[in-house]
């Protein structure tokens, strides 16, 4: 799981303009919200990202979009509460 | 450092991802990318935001989908009847409209319109004129492409290859949906490198030359273990084709203007035998610029022969079997591109003809052509130097002629690069794109040259330009530019002689050059200190009374010619 967050976020950093600061692999890192660092192009570059990544590390695909369209907003707002969720995701 | 070129992507489409592709790839040169509102590809054009040109842009990228800019490509789409003839002129208008960005970029470039690989459309019918969106796509993007080379700063980019680079989800539709965005981080990757390449070839920073290995490299085996007679070249041999399939590939490099030299640890006599005997070599030694064959560091050797054929370093491509030689040259010349290379000589020719690098190869001149020409003539000459005694004592020897032409349609393109291109002997510095510069020479009281060089050897081609401007009753050297083939061959003093010769005809009291310090350009500025004129080192600017004769050097046969079309 952390390899393929650790690969995602270096495949956002790659969009990210020249101002901007790369993201780091810290579960303490705000992605949306209040002081979040992703805007929504950016979330939706690091989703994508991320169900890639998984896909390649776990041999399965998994579909983490979804988590981007239940409704009721985004169901996490830090690095660690994402991993979390996916953690779960992937058991069940 | 150099500042970073400046771009504005226009879609009607989300691209703000290329832009942070194209500010995050390593590769030289440095961009800054602004991306304008999508969907606003007209209003952009025509008018728009002016913040998004502020300051100049040194290119635009102009990428569209084809529903979102051919509307009878999108009618077709929804199976309507659309006639070939509507897309044609639909498509004129459009590159109409992306030569009037041309009035707010240098350069714009047009990705092909792409289509999804899954997209089947009507199967058999697909190739169908009037039927199938494949076959509209392939006659829209020959007419785009068509259309854009009556347009020199119109630059077409083969956006399909990137596509078929990127694999089956190049076009993703999550990211379509989610965010606009069409296609995958694979393809605007591909897309990303490639306008950096052309931007390379473009704004200058193309490589020039390939440094090769020749055991196991140029051919298989080891030649001096050997002997040329059993290498691993042609013949009923999958290794002895892959060779010579490599070899072939380099030589057509050399015509499009790329030149080839040697760095290699063995007896030279030994190799030069294998290159001038064999009967399957498809190189022979008059398709090197040069060579250092020894048992010398190849480091070092690269340095030495980089030196001799007046290269930077940043021109080069190293291309060796050996993992350890590519890392020696990589650590120890950054500035050296060193490809990593397949461990089996038959993947050797699909590495040569996939490496981006090779990009800015494309001959678009004369001059390009026989640039590898010239330098197997150069290496002749270093060859005649040393049987020579002096310096003058050579040049004597070489019976130069320079043809000094004004500017016009037949010299215009090559100017251009030139100028766009020589970093040393560049009293400003200053680049131009095509239209500017022929606007600039067409002004009143300005006057554009270049100068032809031949000598005993062969061909040059347009390597000096001039530029001079009379004002203030001054005539006022505002480009003085050439290439670094010829310099120290008093083709700089005959440049000098013309633009005296200029000022006194148009009875300007001086002629002036003020030199424009850049990190790369300090030759001119040596050439210059010693060129007789007067210096003042405040102001860096330099005068020549124009009364006074600049006397033409007398190993150097002048031709003034007229403007050729």
């Amino acid at each position: 799981m952390q390899k393929a967050i650790d690969a995602a976020l270096g495949d956002v950093n790659q969009t990210l303009r020249r101002e901007d600061t790369p993201l780091t692999a810290d579960p303490a890192l705000v992605l949306v919200g209040d002081g979040g660092r992703l805007d929504s192009l950016g979330l939706v570059n690091f989703i994508v990202a991320l169900e890639r990544r998984l896909a390649e590390v776990s041999g399965r695909p998994v579909s983490v979009i979804d988590l981007l369209m239940s409704g009721d907003g985004v169901p996490f707002d830090t690095l660690g509460s994402l991993r979390d969720l996916l953690v779960k995701k992937m058991e069940s | 450092m150099t500042n970073p070129l400046r771009g504005v992507i226009l879609s009607d489409v989300n691209l703000q991802n290329l832009a942070g592709y194209l500010e995050n790839d390593p590769s030289l040169p440095a961009v800054t990318a602004r991306v304008a509102p999508f969907g606003q590809i007209a209003q952009t054009i025509l008018g728009g935001d002016p913040a998004l040109f502020e300051g100049g842009a040194d290119f635009a990228v102009l990428w569209t989908s084809p529903a979102g800019v051919i509307e009878g490509f999108r009618e077709l789409m929804e199976q309507r009847d659309v006639p070939p003839e509507r897309l044609d002129e639909e498509v004129d208008a459009f590159v109409a409209l992306a030569a009037r960005l041309l009035d707010r970029a240098r350069i714009v470039f047009l990705p092909l319109w792409t289509a999804p690989a899954w997209e089947r459309g009507l199967g058999l019918l697909e190739l169908r004129p009037g039927a199938g969106t494949a076959h509209a796509l392939l006659r829209m993007n020959l007419r785009l492409a068509e259309a854009c080379a009556e347009h020199p700063n119109l630059h077409v980019l083969n956006a399909p290859r990137w596509a078929a680079a990127a694999g089956p989800d190049a076009i993703d539709p999550k990211t379509w949906y989610l965010a606009k965005i069409p296609f995958a981080a694979a393809l605007f990757r591909g897309a990303a490198a490639e306008i950096k390449s052309a931007l390379r070839s473009l704004f200058g920073g193309a490589r020039k030359i390939l440094l090769l290995d020749l055991d196991n490299t140029l051919w298989g085996g080891i030649v001096g273990d050997l002997g040329w007679e059993n290498l691993r070249l042609g013949g009923h041999d999958p290794l002895g084709e892959a060779h010579v399939e490599f070899q072939r590939s380099l030589k057509a490099l050399t015509r499009r203007g790329f030149l080839l030299g040697i760095v290699s640890k063995n007896e030279e006599d030994i190799a030069r035998e294998a290159i001038r005997r064999h009967p399957a070599m498809v190189l022979r030694e008059d398709d090197f610029a040069g060579w250092r064959i020894n048992w010398d560091d190849k480091a070092k050797n690269v340095i030495e022969l980089m030196e001799e054929l007046n290269l930077g370093l940043q021109s080069a491509i190293f291309i060796d079997d050996q993992k350890a030689e590519r890392e020696r040259v990589r650590t120890s010349l950054p500035e050296v591109l060193v490809p990593e290379w397949p461990a089996s000589p038959l993947l050797y020719d699909q590495a040569l003809r996939a490496l981006p690098a090779l990009d800015g190869a494309a001959a678009t001149t004369r001059v390009d052509e026989s640039r590898a020409r010239m330098y197997v003539s150069e290496r002749r000459r270093r060859d005649a130097q040393k049987t020579a005694g002096s310096l003058d004592d050579w040049i004597a020897t070489l019976d130069l002629q320079v043809k000094a032409e004004p500017l016009g349609p037949g010299n215009l393109v090559r100017a251009a690069q030139l100028l766009n291109k020589t970093n040393q002997m560049n009293l400003s510095t200053r680049r131009l794109a095509d239209s500017e510069l022929d606007a600039w020479a067409r002004r009143q009281g300005n006057a554009f040259w270049t100068f032809d060089v031949t000598d005993r050897f062969g061909e040059y081609g347009i390597t000096g330009l001039l530029g001079v401007s009379l004002e203030n009753g001054h005539a006022r050297i505002v480009d003085y530019v050439l290439s670094c083939r010829v310099m120290g061959r008093k083709v700089e003093e005959t440049m000098l002689h013309v633009a005296v010769e200029h000022a006194a005809r148009h009875r300007a009291g001086d002629l002036i050059a003020e030199y424009l310090p850049t990190p790369k350009n300090r030759p001119c500025l040596t050439f210059l200190q010693g060129s007789g004129m007067i210096y003042d080192d405040r102001t860096h600017i330099f005068r020549w009374p124009a009364g006074r004769d600049y006397a033409r050097p007398a190993a150097v046969r002048l031709v003034l010619a007229e403007v050729t079309s």
